[in-house]
């Protein structure tokens, strides 16, 4: 049973554990040998095999939005080109980007977390310490890059895909059509929306693994702390998300 | 052999999504997927809600996207780049206006061609700026113009208090009038009222007579017609005769007027004494001649030669 003053500072010694390990890892950047192949192991993991949930949740994205966009601008006063207005700017900003934080953070955060956690508990890292190696380079680094880089990778395909299935659905439930859609979307878009996206990506990317690298990297308490970290890695990524979006916004818009 | 597999993923991933970010933008901009763009620039004294990623249009048509806004220390004005399509040559003489409202933020950027013979301006050329007498200038006159319609709205209010005064006071001409003129109304209403069966009788009398008269011509409307035909054309020969008449009142018109001035024989003859007292002393002297011959005959029948013969 912890004490009122150790639970008071327990955030504080997170905070401090969290920012240490990220110095740690990043101190470790040059050992790029180390991490190398565990490195494009990781972006595959974290990208390239994420693609298909990625694209399957932007596609239905799109379409529900579009759907429900047109079941609400029903007037003779509002054209039908809001429709793409709406959708393609919201997919852009910020329905594919947080869509892909949030199915990334349930898939890959919590994959990461019990990863380490069940390393940690099984003491694999206390081994890879005991052969010399840097389980921070090892093991940290190569999912946090995997992640910042992948991320804005899966943000753009999902925002394509998107914004597809939007003029599909448009198109095939008789809301509007493809030159409609496109003359909206191209009425408020701005050349900076797609590289907003991509910083939110990156950001979120950073966000999801270095949080579930932490979880899981200090996991204590057997099976069951891995499973509490593997939970708490994809809650905290998802609330983190959310945060990290709120405050982008108000910084970069 | 080592195996890139991972390597050539990653690749080939990131590769697909750079070419997507990039002909994704170029293609939601308008811009041509595979043509080169010129940018442009202009000094605008206000840049009126311009912003990365407004519309450039010529003749209405999208043609480019601005780039870039932002103020410029040196000249104290707004310095605004925009690329358009490079197969859009904008001849010299070529100047910018700034459409739209900001209020809608729908501004947008007009690029008014210089003439078509000029040549093409270079890649990167300042073109001039012109302000337009857009909406946004229609409401920067608006205060003066809702000015202008207070005092407006304030005469209309005090001319509408003279009105109900007018109205309210018990002596006024108009009050008298509209008292006269509702009196009027009532007895006639009155009038209408009790006379209304015997207007409704006169109404029906009316209608029958009417009937009456459409019966009593139907039959007989050919033979009207004819005769209208026939009195048409008589009503044209006599307008044809009266015509024919007046030129020969004109013409006799004309010789009484040389009569009366004393021209031609019969003028001369009417108006000259001298011929008149000639003509009588003339005969005058017939007369006397006449009444000698009566007298004498013989004075002159021995003259003749041929009576001597018999």
């Amino acid at each position: 049973m912890l004490s009122s003053r150790s639970r008071f500072l327990l955030p504080f010694r997170a905070l401090g554990q969290y920012t240490l390990l990220l110095v740690h890892a990043f101190s470790a950047l040059g050992e790029f040998k180390t991490y190398r192949k565990n490195l494009f192991d990781q972006m595959v993991r974290i990208g390239i095999d994420s693609i298909p949930i990625v694209s399957m949740a932007a596609a239905f994205s799109g379409a529900v939005m579009t759907v429900q966009t047109a079941y609400q601008l029903v007037s003779p006063f509002i054209p039908k080109t809001v429709i793409g207005a709406v959708v393609a700017p919201s997919m852009i900003l910020e329905l594919a980007v947080v869509v892909t934080g949030f199915i990334l953070a349930g898939r890959v955060g919590a994959r990461i977390a019990a990863e380490l956690g069940t390393m940690r508990v099984t003491e694999q890292i206390d081994a890879l310490e005991a052969m010399g190696l840097n389980s921070v380079s090892y093991l940290v680094v190569p999912r946090v890059l995997a992640g910042m880089v992948m991320l804005p990778v899966l943000y753009v395909i999902a925002a394509f895909v998107g914004i597809v299935s939007g003029i599909l659905v448009a198109n095939l439930g008789g809301f509007l059509s493809t030159g409609e859609f496109l003359q909206g979307a191209r009425q408020f878009f701005k050349p900076f929306d797609p590289i907003f996206g991509v910083i939110k990506a990156f950001v979120f990317g950073f966000v999801i693994t270095s949080i579930s690298c932490y979880k899981g990297y200090f996991t204590q308490g057997g099976a069951e702390g891995v499973g509490r970290s593997t939970t708490q890695a994809a809650v905290l990524s998802c609330v983190y998300i959310l945060v990290a979006d709120l405050v982008l916004a108000v910084l970069l818009l | 052999m080592t195996s890139y597999r991972n390597e050539i993923k990653v690749g080939v991933a990131l590769v697909v999504a750079a070419l997507l970010l990039f002909f994704g933008t170029r293609f939601l901009l308008n811009l041509p997927l595979f043509e080169r763009t010129t940018i442009y620039e202009t000094l605008l004294p206000d840049a009126g809600g311009l912003v990365d990623g407004s519309v450039v249009r010529l003749k209405g048509v999208v043609v480019g996207r601005v780039t870039d806004v932002r103020y410029d220390p040196q000249s104290g004005q707004a310095r605004v780049r925009f690329q358009i399509n490079g197969s859009v040559p904008l001849p010299e003489g070529s100047y910018v206006r700034v459409a739209g409202l900001a209020m809608f933020g729908n501004v947008e950027m007009e690029i008014v061609p210089g003439p078509a013979g000029n040549p093409p301006l270079k890649p990167g050329s300042r073109l001039p700026a012109r302000a337009d007498g857009g909406l946004d200038a229609i409401i920067e006159e608006a205060p003066a113009v809702l000015e202008r319609l207070n005092a407006l709205l304030g005469r209309f209010d005090m001319a509408a208090e003279a009105a109900a005064t007018q109205l309210s006071a018990p002596g006024s001409d108009l009050r008298q009038t509209l008292l006269a003129l509702r009196q009027s109304s009532q007895a006639l209403a009155t009038l209408l009222r009790r006379e209304q069966q015997h207007i409704a009788r006169t109404l029906e009398n009316l209608s029958a007579t009417s009937a009456q008269l459409r019966d009593a011509t139907g039959p007989t409307a050919d033979s009207i017609q004819a005769a209208a035909a026939q009195l048409r054309h008589l009503l044209r020969r006599l307008e044809a005769s009266t015509a024919s008449l007046e030129q020969a009142t004109a013409t006799l018109d004309r010789i009484l007027s040389h009569i009366a001035s004393g021209q031609g024989t019969l003028g001369r003859l009417i108006y000259d004494e001298t011929l008149y007292l000639k003509l009588d002393t003339t005969l005058t002297g017939l007369n006397r001649i006449l009444r000698d011959f009566e007298t004498n005959p013989g004075r002159y029948l021995r003259e003749l030669r041929l009576i001597d013969v018999f």
